[in-house]
């Protein structure tokens, strides 16, 4: 993972509970990295033990703190640090998650030492779709939940994400039906 | 190779072309340009666009051709930010120039600003990346921006860091006190310049140089131990050197410290300790907060605590209980806080729990800082002391309580005459307004000036006082009065000590309360002894030996003589005045007896006075016991009762007179106790009853009464006269010769305090009178049975005249049928005419022979009052047109309710009669009827209806006797007008029945105005009667099988003919036992049945052929007397209906035909205002049943049989609880079958079932029941029929 991915969630336990708080979880992690370069990957693992010690030392389960990681990602991380990237990816929510895996394909070649997910899109209605995503990683599904419902607080819309599919029930992949 | 692409691919590839003709006109562009830039489209390319690279002079179409080697920069003239850069081709076929680019923007915010997002650029084009490729960049110099900045800080603080170091370095170098580092064989590693400074060491006598100590300490010290000390000396100082081992770093820090200064406040301290140790005081030393550090031997052995028990704590924490103050501990506190030296004494408590009082001196010990370092207490045990002073202050206390609470005022002086003490009473009466506390010590030798003004005598108070104090001797008991009329009782006492004038004492006291009650104790004995001595008894007081204390001036006159015999015994007093000895004897032995007895005793003594008259004393001795209960005095009174006895004397003559007036009274004069015993009897009762006075008295007159009256005695006339103490009524007592005297009494019941009860009876025989009375019974019984008589002859005589009246008219109208000739047909209509008017004239007698026997009821129906009056009108228009008058209504309130409650039929008889009265009576002019409303409440009206005509009038004589019977104004009115006077008296009779009045003014020869008010009760039109829906088919009657039973004849003549010429085939029956016999041979289709009939009359023929020979077929009641409760008797009997006769034709026919019309009867009652059923004769709906089963018909045959099953066991059980009165189990049945009945759709019951559930039935409803029943039977059992015969 890039450094920014840590870096956000120092952002998001700083932001909602101090300072001290993000110490503790660095010294509950274990992780001795001062500091994260955005554009520097690091190894998987620090991710998962922050998230981890987070969801500890704050008492909240892994995926919540997933899902306000993926908010946050969405709100915080993309629309602070790349500004008008992430609306320029479409008008409104539904563009957005037709348009999205050229989107991210676009983005994935500029991150070479990226190991990068992908997305598909089906059954696009008026009001929902469905949002494949396939990725090597395990455990990061209700991080992807919190992207999408991140998507919706973003262009303000009321959405529901209900999870379809999922490799824990012997799939390849997971789909989420997202519906506003 | 040639490429050839749509509009729609190039877009795609290139969504920001331009395609520009040879005028530079824009032809076409790409959706992307269209998007960011709509308003260039069809407009001149240097309208829009200039060039900045390359740099041109100027734009045309063949400048812009040039360019194709070379990047374009194009910039867009009307928006910022918007640039294109790209590349120019020429088409040289079609002259065209083509732009083919991408927007050139310097932030990813650029995109959203021109409207574009990511997917307006190709895949391919790389802007966006670019865009975000440099967002990136950004983000990591923010990173790296960070990432310096907390090196910086980190910088900062690693040079803070250093320099602690440093300081703490130098730290130790500074301390005055030497501190070494040796390794462990003691060679020294590093020391500071303090260590420096020891040169040499004196320790255990020897003394060593620098390095030699510690190489010789340094194997003894204890390198595992936490701290390690040891003491030396160097120099002039003493030192402690604390040692501690840093094994795993090789070295051992030694701390050394200068302890000259200690050492010798040590050995200070310890001989202070000593001397502490042994007072005998006890010795506390704390800490600054008040903890303990040390106790001295004494503290312990008198607290009982040692020193390590209390190490630590806080004395008052151990030594304080329960009544140890908190004021003083509070004040220990507070001292010890503010760290300031005290003493106090406290209670405290030992570690036996003995309690002690000591004394202690505190003070702060002040540390060289200037602060308190510890305290020091000594305690001194005070307990003895101050049990002394608490001893010595009771006492005081004591003392000063009783001064102070004394009634007498006290003052104490001190020999220089200063106040030692004066208690609150003296102030009080000396008027002094202080507290006496702030007069003590206070000079008081003008006290006697400043106060004489008090006293009665102010200069004699004064000189007394300065007398006494000259004297300086006792004086008890001065009596002083003052000016307010009070006393004062004064003390003086002088007090010495050791023959030395200590000073005096004064004691005042208010004796005003002692002297008025002595007063009034003398003043009342006085009056006593004057009462005493003035009663007019003898009165004498014995003491137990009977020797006079007292004897009044009546016991013993003369006074000398009295004063003489106090002290004496009576037999002195009886010796000094030669009285008779052997009296005192009496006397002395009545006094024995009461004091043995201790109770009063009295007796009568009859005296021989001097002068020779007799006199009569009542004496008495009354013991009065002491606290002992032994007798201490005995008085003694004596009473002349001479005159009592004298007047005794008189009542026994007078009690005699009254005897003798008894004796000889004619009245019967008895007594008798409360059971009824004769206690006396006058004479009058042996003459009365022939028993002599010793055979009745000690008997109760209850043994002279006839057995059948002996019930009364007690319960009746004993009961009577206990409780309302008299009593007045009639006993029959049987004569000695066994006649039974009638006896009227007057009793009265005598009760007397101390005395049984007792009656006096006061009687006489009144066996005549009521031999009178019985007589005159038996003639007002022979009257009254005259009266019935009569009665019954009219009622008789009315029916033996209807029946042959209803030949006459029935044969008429037959008549009337045939041909006639003109002088035949006036014959008939005078016969028809002269029946008619018999008719009325029967039908007035049966009126009123039914008002007389009381058997004439009223009505409670709903009916429609303008309906009664038109109706009324109608019958009677014609009378009025044939006299040419004109008949009207010329007023109907319309307040008028449209329903009210009442008797239809008599109101319409009512206003029939008034106004064939009004139209007989005039010749010409108008008769008009009018109604008005002249009380309308709200549940209730009253209506006044009045006729008036303009006829003969009558005279107002005869106006007062109009309402008689047979009442007519003189005979010429009979003979001209007819009638039978009975009209007017029918008519008030109704009127009143209905609680109405009558009213009547007329004037002769101007006509009359009859009017008449009756209440009437409000109603809907709920209440108004079922109508009987007649469709009627007479048609029916032809070839039906009909039986006519009769006893008359001509009744059954005319019936038959009638009938016959309906086509019906009749037989005739004489009585009801022919009609049996006829109705058992041959089938009938309906029987016609006279009531009244001999053999056997017409109910008991219905019985029996409903009975015991189950015969169905309608019978009709024919009577010529129906009265009210008629028609139950004969629906009860099993009849179908009745007619009353005579009955006219179409009455007869009508009924008929009624219940033969559809078989067995084609009637349906329904409600008014209410639909019918489809079909107008079926009594049933299927309707809800059908609804319900949706039409199954198995399912409604099923519900059909089991309702038809059910009715006549149900029918059963209603006349099995009507027969017993089980009103509540009949409501029960029928509430039970009601369901089925309203499934059934029976609606013509609902109204009825109702009414037999919600009814409370009682004896007096209970004919109405019986017809409801009766209904409800007939009407089911007809729906039985239909529902069995239906298709």
């Amino acid at each position: 993972m890039y450094g920014i991915v840590n870096k956000a969630i120092e952002d998001l336990v700083k932001a909602n509970f101090g300072e001290k708080k993000w110490a503790d979880i660095r010294e509950r992690s274990g992780v001795e990295e001062d500091f994260f370069i955005s554009n520097e990957p690091y190894d998987d693992t620090i991710t998962f033990k922050l998230v981890g010690a987070a969801s500890e030392e704050l008492n909240i389960p892994v995926e919540i703190v997933l899902q306000l990681f993926g908010e946050w990602w969405i709100l915080k991380t993309g629309k602070e640090k790349y500004g008008g990237l992430m609306e320029a990816g479409g008008k409104n929510l539904r563009e957005f998650l037709i348009n999205l895996p050229v989107f991210h394909n676009r983005i994935m070649l500029l991150y070479p030492k990226l190991t990068p997910p992908e997305f598909k899109v089906t059954n696009a209605a008026e009001n929902s779709i469905y949002v494949h995503y396939f990725s090597k990683r395990h455990g990061l599904q209700e991080f992807v939940r919190g992207l999408l419902s991140g998507l919706g607080k973003m262009y303000q819309t009321d959405v529901l994400v209900e999870l379809l599919e999922s490799r824990e029930n012997g799939k390849d992949h997971e789909i989420f039906k997202v519906s506003w | 190779m040639l490429f050839q692409f749509h509009k729609k691919q190039f877009d795609r590839l290139f969504p920001f072309y331009i395609l520009m003709d040879q005028q530079l006109t824009i032809i076409a562009s790409g959706a992307g340009l269209n998007k960011m830039l709509p308003q260039t489209s069809g407009k001149n390319f240097t309208e829009c666009f200039s060039i900045p690279r390359p740099i041109v002079e100027c734009i045309s179409f063949d400048i812009l051709k040039t360019l194709q080697d070379q990047l374009v920069v194009l910039e867009y003239k009307y928006l910022k930010n918007a640039s294109l850069r790209g590349q120019i081709e020429f088409f040289e076929e079609t002259n065209q120039l083509l732009f083919v680019g991408s927007p050139w923007f310097g932030s990813i915010e650029q995109v959203l600003e021109n409207n574009l997002t990511v997917h307006d650029f190709a895949f391919h084009d790389p802007m966006i990346d670019l865009l975000h490729v440099i967002k990136t960049n950004e983000i990591a110099n923010d990173d790296l921006k960070q990432l310096l900045l907390m090196v910086n800080h980190q910088k900062t603080e690693l040079k803070n860091a250093n320099k602690e170091i440093q300081d703490i370095a130098l730290f130790p170098t500074q301390n005055p006190d030497p501190l070494i580092r040796i390794d462990l064989e003691g060679n020294l590693l590093r020391r500071n310049p303090a260590a420096e400074a020891l040169k040499t060491f004196e320790y255990q006598e020897n003394t060593f140089s620098f390095e030699d100590f510690f190489k010789f300490i340094a194997p003894q010290i204890e390198i595992d131990q936490e701290r390690w000390f040891f003491e030396a000396r160097s120099g002039n100082h003493d030192y402690s050197f604390v040692c501690k081992g840093l094994k795993a770093n090789g070295y051992i820090n030694i701390y050394g410290r200068n302890i000259t200064q200690a050492k010798k406040d040590q050995n200070e301290l310890q001989r202070l300790s000593l001397i502490i140790q042994e007072t005998r005081n006890a010795v506390i030393v704390t800490d600054a907060e008040g903890k303990v550090e040390w106790v001295n031997k004494a503290f312990s052995k008198v607290t009982g605590y040692s020193l390590n028990e209390m190490l630590g704590k806080k004395p008052g924490s151990v030594l304080q209980g329960k009544d140890t103050n908190p004021q003083t501990v509070a004040y220990i506190r507070e001292q010890l806080k503010q760290s300031k030296p005290f003493t106090t004494e406290i209670y405290n408590y030992k570690k036996d729990g003995k309690g002690y009082w000591l004394r202690i001196n505190a003070q702060p010990i002040i540390g060289k800082n200037g602060k308190v370092t510890n305290f020091f207490a000594i305690e001194e045990d005070i307990t003895f002391e101050k049990e002394a002073q608490d001893k010595l202050k009771a006492a005081a206390s004591q003392m000063s309580s009783l001064i102070t609470s004394m009634n007498s005022g006290i003052l104490l002086e001190n020999n220089d005459r200063t106040i030692a003490l004066i208690n609150q009473r003296f102030c009080d009466l000396f008027d002094i307004p202080v507290d006496p506390s702030i007069l003590i010590g206070t000079d008081c030798s003008h006290s006697a000036e400043q106060s004489k003004n008090l006293f009665k005598d102010p200069a004699g108070f004064v000189a007394r006082i300065e007398a006494i104090l000259k004297e300086q001797k006792t004086v008890l008991g001065d009596v002083l009065q003052l000016a307010d009329g009070r006393h004062f009782e004064r003390d003086f006492v002088p007090i010495f000590t050791d023959n030395r004038y200590e000073g005096h004492l004064w004691v005042y006291t208010d004796i005003t309360e002692k002297i008025s009650t002595e007063k009034r104790i003398r003043t009342q004995r006085e009056f006593y002894e004057k009462i005493l001595d003035n009663i007019p008894a003898d009165i004498a007081v014995f003491d137990n030996e009977q020797r006079y204390l007292y004897v009044n001036p009546q016991g013993i006159k003369d006074s000398d003589l009295r004063k003489k015999v106090i002290g004496q015994k009576e037999e002195v007093f009886f010796k000094l005045t030669n009285k008779e000895i052997s009296l005192a004897a009496l006397r002395k032995e009545h006094f024995r007896k009461v004091l043995e007895s201790k109770k009063l005793r009295s007796w009568e003594e009859h005296i021989t006075n001097a002068d020779g008259s007799e006199a009569h004393v009542l004496l008495n001795l009354y013991p009065v016991l002491n606290q002992l209960n032994e007798v201490e005095l005995v008085i003694g009174y004596g009473v002349d009762i001479t005159e009592i006895k004298n007047i005794q004397k008189q009542i026994q003559q007078s009690e005699k007179r009254y005897r003798d007036v008894i004796d000889n009274s004619l009245a019967i004069i008895t007594t008798h106790d409360m059971e009824g015993k004769f206690l006396t009897i006058n004479p009058m009762v042996s003459a009365t009853y022939g028993y002599s006075a010793e055979e009745i008295v000690g008997k109760s007159i209850f043994d002279y009464m006839p057995d059948e009256d002996k019930d009364l005695f007690h319960d009746s006339y004993m009961k009577k006269i206990r409780k309302d103490k008299n009593y007045s009524g009639l006993f029959r007592i049987v004569h000695k010769d066994g006649h039974v005297v009638h006896t009227l009494f007057n009793n009265f019941l005598k009760e007397e305090p101390g005395k049984e009860p007792y009656v006096i009876g006061f009687a006489v025989d009144i066996s005549d009178r009521v031999k009178a009375e019985k007589a005159l019974e038996i003639a007002k019984k022979r009257t009254e049975e005259l009266a019935q008589t009569k009665q019954n002859f009219l009622a008789n005589m009315s029916h033996e005249i209807r029946t042959p009246m209803n030949a006459i008219i029935g044969m008429s109208n037959q008549l009337n049928k045939t041909d006639l000739n003109e002088k035949q047909r006036f014959f008939l209509s005078t016969i028809q005419s002269a029946a008619d008017n018999l008719l009325v004239i029967i039908n007035d007698i049966l009126d009123l022979s039914k008002i007389e026997a009381g058997k004439l009821s009223i009505e409670n129906i709903g009916f429609e009052p303008s309906l009664i009056v038109e109706r009324a009108l109608q019958v009677m228009n014609h009378k009025a047109e044939e006299k040419g008058l004109s008949l009207t209504n010329s007023f109907c309130d319309n307040k008028l309710s449209p329903v009210l409650i009442g008797d239809p039929f008599r109101l319409n008889q009512i206003l029939l009669n008034l106004l064939s009265n009004a139209i007989k009576f005039t010749e010409k002019g108008s008769v008009d009827i009018t109604c008005e409303v002249i009380d309308n409440q709200k549940d209730m009206q009253q209506v006044k209806v009045c006729v008036k005509d303009t006829g003969i009038g009558m005279d107002q004589e005869f106006v007062k006797t109009l309402f008689q019977k047979f009442a007519q104004e003189d005979a010429s009115v009979t003979r001209k007008f007819g009638g039978t006077g009975l009209g007017m008296n029918i008519t008030r009779e109704l009127i009143e029945l209905m609680h109405g009045k009558i009213e009547v003014d007329s004037h002769k020869g101007f006509g009359t105005s009859v009017s008449f008010t009756v209440p009437f009760k409000k109603g809907t039109p709920d209440d108004l009667p079922q109508q009987e829906a007649t469709t009627i088919d007479t048609n029916i009657l032809a070839g039906k099988q009909i039986l006519v039973t009769d006893d008359n004849e001509m009744n059954r003549l005319v019936a038959a003919m009638i009938l016959k010429e309906y086509g019906a085939s009749v037989q005739e029956a004489v009585n009801g036992k022919d009609a049996i016999d006829k109705i058992s041979s041959h089938q009938f289709d309906i029987v016609l049945m006279d009531v009244q009939m001999p053999v056997m009359d017409g109910l008991e023929a219905t019985r029996h052929l409903r009975g015991s020979l189950n015969k169905t077929m309608p019978i009709i009641a024919l009577t010529a007397f129906a009265l009210k409760g008629d028609a139950e008797k004969f629906l009860k009997a099993g009849m179908n209906g009745y007619l009353s006769k005579p009955f006219d034709e179409e009455q007869l026919i009508n009924l008929i035909a009624k219940y033969l019309g559809k078989k067995p009867a084609n009637v349906t009652k329904v409600a008014r205002l209410k639909t019918t059923s489809n079909n107008a004769n079926q009594l049933y709906d299927l309707a809800q049943l059908e609804t319900i089963s949706h039409g199954d018909k198995a399912f409604i045959d099923e519900v059909i049989t089991l309702f038809v099953d059910q009715v006549p066991e149900t029918i059963a059980e209603i006349h099995a609880a009507f027969d017993t009165n089980d009103f509540a189990k009949l409501k029960m049945i029928v509430h039970r079958v009601k369901p089925s009945i309203q499934s059934m759709g029976i609606v013509s019951l609902n109204a009825d079932l109702l009414k037999m559930e919600s009814t409370d039935w009682d004896e007096n409803t209970v004919a109405e029941l019986q017809t409801l029943i009766i209904q409800f039977e007939s009407t089911l059992n007809e729906v039985v029929e239909q529902l069995k015969n239906r298709k």
